[in-house]
C-alpha cells in the first residue's frame, strides 16, 4: 500500500459572499502517495485552487480533515501554520512572485531566514538549489533582468532549498511560452523523479497535465471527475 | 518571539523596498514633516517664554507690589509703605547698615520701533539703590546705570535691536530727547526688553514725581521668603500690598500667555493632525498597495502575518522618527533663538522661539503617533485575507 503523503476526507469550504454561503468545495476525500507527482484540471469555479490553497496551509477549510505527513494540519492556528508552511511546504506561483529587490541567490534564500541555517549555509544551499535548475550563472541577477521562463525556475529553485515535504504548483506554466513551459515542466519532472519530490499542480494545461504521474480531474464543488 | 524576530527579518527586506522605490514614501514624509514643523515651530513660542522667565529675576529678591496689580506698571506703593518695607529685619542690609532695596518707578509707552512699526516698551526707573542691589555678588552686574538727573538711559539688548538704537544714539521719548548710555546686557531675561531710565527724570517725563510702582527687596541670607511675607502681612500699614519671589513674580507674567501659546499650539496641531493622519493613511494605502503581492508572497512562505504587520509599522514609525528629527536639526538652526513679540496691552513680552528638548519630545512622540494612527489601517490590510488572492492577481 502505498505511502500516504496527504490524506484528505470530508473536506469542505464555503464563503460568504453578503447574504449567500457559497460552496466551492463541498465534501473531497483525496489521497496523495509520497513521491507521486499529482496534476489537478477542471473547469474554472471547480475548486482546484481552493484545493490548493488548503492542501499548501494558506487558507482554513470549513470542514473536514487535512493530514500531512501525519499532522492535521486543518486543526492548527493560523500562526502555526505559517510555521508549518516554512518548513514543509515550497510554492510555485504563476506569476513567480519573486521580490523585485533581492537578486535570485537571495531569493532562494529567503525561506531560509526562518530557519535557524547560518548564512554561509543559507548562501551555499541557495547556490545548489539554483544549481539544480541550472540557473547558477545568473544568481546575480535580479528578477528583471531575467526572462520569464528563468525567473520561474528560480521560483522553483526557492520551493525546494528548504527541502520541503510537499512542493506546490498553481498553474506554474501559465504565463510562459511553450519553450519555456517545457523547460519548467521538465524540471518539475525531474524533481519528482530524481529527487523524489511530492508535487500537486493545478493547471488548464493538458500538456502540463501529461508530466504528472497521475491527474485528476474535478467537477462542480471540488467533485472528481475522473481519475487518469 | 517568532513574530519578532520575523518582524526584524522583514524591517531588514523593506529596507531593500526603499532603496528599489524611494519615490514610495515621499508623500508621507511630507505629512511628517508638515505635522512635526507645525507643531515644532508653534511649541517653541512658550518654551521661548518660559525660557526668557526662566532667566529672569534674581534668587533671594522679593517684589513688592499692590495686590490689586497684576503687573510692575499698574502698581503703586506710598513713600510710607517703601519706607516700613526697609526697616523690616527680615531685608539684607549693605555695608552701610542701608536696606537693600530698590523702589521703581515703572511705566510703558508706545514707540516705533526700526522697522516702523509701533510697539509698546517697558520703561523702568532706576537709582542707586537698584544698582546696589543689582551689584556683583548680589546678582547682575548692570554696569554703568543713568547718573541721577540726567537725560541717559540704559537700553537693554533686545529692545536696543528692536528699535534700532545704539550707545550715543538719540531717542525721543514722552516729547523729550535722551540719549542712550550704553547696552544691558542681562543673560537674555526680560530686562533685555525694558529701557532703563534715571528715575526722577521717568517720572518728571510721565508727570507723576514721586510716585514708586514696585520695591524689590533683597532678604537677608538668614531670612526666609515667608518670614518676611508674614512679617509685611502682619504690618496694618503695608496692607494692600503684595510680596512674591522675583523668579516667581516674572514666570506667572509669561505663564499665562505661555500657557494660552501652548492651549493654542495643541489645538491647531490636533486639527492638521486629524488632516495629516487622512494623508498618512491613504498615502500609505497606495504604497502598501504596490507592496501586496510581495507581502503576500513573505505571507506563503511563512512569515507571520504579525511579523508583516509590525515590520510595516515599525517602517513607517522609523520614517516619522527620522523625518522629525530631520525637521527639529534644521529648526534649531534656522528658527531657535528668533524673535517674536506678544502683548497683553499693557506688558509686551520680547521672547525668542526655543527648540528645547522637551520641544523635541513632544515632537517626536506626536509624529510617532502620526505614523501610528496613518499607518494601522494600510497595514492591516496587507494581512487581510488569503494571501493566494494578492499572489494570482485578483
Amino acid at each position: 500500500m502505498q505511502d500516504d503523503l496527504v490524506r484528505i476526507r470530508g473536506l469542505v469550504k464555503s464563503y460568504k459572499r453578503g447574504p449567500e454561503t457559497v460552496d466551492v468545495l463541498g465534501g473531497v476525500d483525496l489521497d496523495v502517495g509520497r513521491g507521486e507527482f499529482l496534476a489537478l484540471m477542471g473547469p474554472s469555479g471547480s475548486g482546484k485552487s481552493t484545493l490548493l490553497n488548503l492542501i499548501g496551509g494558506l487558507d482554513r477549510s470549513s470542514s473536514g480533515e487535512i493530514t500531512i505527513d501525519g499532522q492535521r494540519i486543518d486543526q492548527m492556528s493560523k500562526s502555526g501554520l505559517a510555521d508549518w508552511r516554512s518548513r514543509h511546504v515550497g510554492f510555485v506561483f504563476q506569476l513567480y512572485n519573486l521580490l523585485p529587490m533581492l537578486d535570485a541567490q537571495r531569493n532562494v534564500e529567503v525561506p531560509l531566514l526562518l530557519s535557524s541555517v547560518s548564512a554561509s549555509l543559507r548562501r551555499r544551499n541557495a547556490g545548489i538549489a539554483l544549481e539544480l535548475v541550472g540557473l547558477k550563472d545568473r544568481s546575480g541577477h535580479r528578477p528583471s533582468e531575467l526572462s520569464g521562463g528563468q525567473q520561474q525556475r528560480v521560483a522553483i529553485a526557492r520551493a525546494i532549498v528548504t527541502d520541503p515535504t510537499l512542493l506546490i504548483c498553481d498553474e506554474p506554466t501559465g504565463d510562459l511560452d511553450r519553450a519555456a513551459a517545457t523547460q519548467v515542466l521538465e524540471l518539475l519532472q525531474a524533481l519528482n523523479r530524481e529527487h523524489c519530490n511530492t508535487i500537486i499542480m493545478v493547471t488548464h494545461d493538458p500538456v502540463a497535465a501529461s508530466y504528472a504521474s497521475r491527474t485528476l480531474h474535478l467537477g462542480e464543488k471540488g467533485r472528481m471527475v475522473e481519475a487518469a | 518571539m517568532r513574530a519578532i524576530r520575523h518582524t526584524l527579518l522583514l524591517s531588514r527586506l523593506l529596507l531593500g523596498f526603499h532603496l528599489s522605490r524611494p519615490r514610495d514614501l515621499l508623500l508621507v514624509g511630507l505629512a511628517f514633516m508638515v505635522g512635526s514643523t507645525t507643531l515644532a515651530v508653534l511649541l517653541a513660542i512658550p518654551a521661548g517664554l518660559e525660557r526668557l522667565a526662566g532667566r529672569t529675576g534674581i534668587p533671594g529678591v522679593v517684589v513688592v507690589l499692590s495686590a490689586a496689580a497684576s503687573t510692575e506698571v499698574e502698581s503703586e506703593l506710598s513713600p510710607i509703605q517703601v519706607g516700613l518695607l526697609g526697616s523690616l529685619p527680615q531685608v539684607a542690609r549693605g555695608i552701610d547698615g542701608r536696606p537693600i532695596l530698590a523702589p521703581q518707578f515703572v511705566a510703558a509707552t508706545r514707540m516705533v520701533d526700526g522697522a516702523g512699526r509701533v510697539s509698546t516698551v517697558q520703561l523702568r526707573g532706576v537709582t542707586p539703590a537698584l544698582g546696589a542691589l543689582l551689584a556683583p555678588g548680589h546678582g547682575n552686574d548692570p554696569g554703568s546705570l543713568p547718573e541721577p538727573g540726567s537725560q541717559a538711559l540704559v537700553a537693554g539688548r533686545e529692545a536696543a535691536q528692536r528699535l534700532g538704537i545704539e550707545p550715543g544714539s538719540p531717542i525721543k521719548l514722552r516729547g523729550r530727547d535722551w540719549q542712550v548710555d550704553s547696552i544691558l546686557d542681562a543673560d537674555g531675561s526680560l530686562w533685555e526688553s525694558e529701557l532703563w531710565v534715571e528715575q526722577s527724570a521717568l517720572q518728571a517725563a510721565f508727570r507723576a514725581p514721586g510716585r514708586i510702582s514696585v520695591a524689590w527687596v533683597w532678604l537677608a541670607a538668614d531670612a526666609e521668603f515667608d518670614q518676611f511675607a508674614a512679617a509685611v502681612a502682619a504690618e496694618p500699614r503695608l496692607d494692600g500690598l503684595r510680596v512674591i519671589e522675583q523668579t516667581r513674580y516674572y514666570q506667572a507674567q509669561v505663564g499665562f500667555l505661555a500657557g494660552l501659546a501652548r492651549a493654542a499650539a495643541w489645538s491647531v496641531s490636533l486639527l492638521l493632525g486629524a488632516g495629516a493622519v487622512i494623508a498618512i493613511g491613504n498615502a500609505l494605502g497606495v504604497v502598501m498597495s504596490a507592496r501586496r503581492v510581495e507581502m503576500a508572497t513573505l505571507r506563503a512562505l511563512g512569515f507571520r502575518d504579525a511579523g508583516v504587520v509590525l515590520a510595516n509599522l515599525l517602517e513607517v514609525v522609523v520614517m516619522s522618527i527620522l523625518v522629525a528629527a530631520g525637521c527639529l536639526l534644521v529648526l534649531k538652526w534656522t528658527v531657535d533663538g528668533l524673535g517674536f513679540a506678544t502683548s497683553t496691552g499693557i506688558q509686551a513680552v520680547y521672547a525668542a522661539f526655543a527648540i528645547t528638548p522637551s520641544v523635541a519630545g513632544w515632537v517626536m512622540l506626536y509624529t510617532i503617533a502620526l505614523a501610528l494612527a496613518g499607518g494601522i489601517m494600510p497595514v492591516v490590510r496587507l494581512v487581510s485575507g488569503s494571501p493566494m488572492n494578492a499572489l494570482r492577481g485578483d
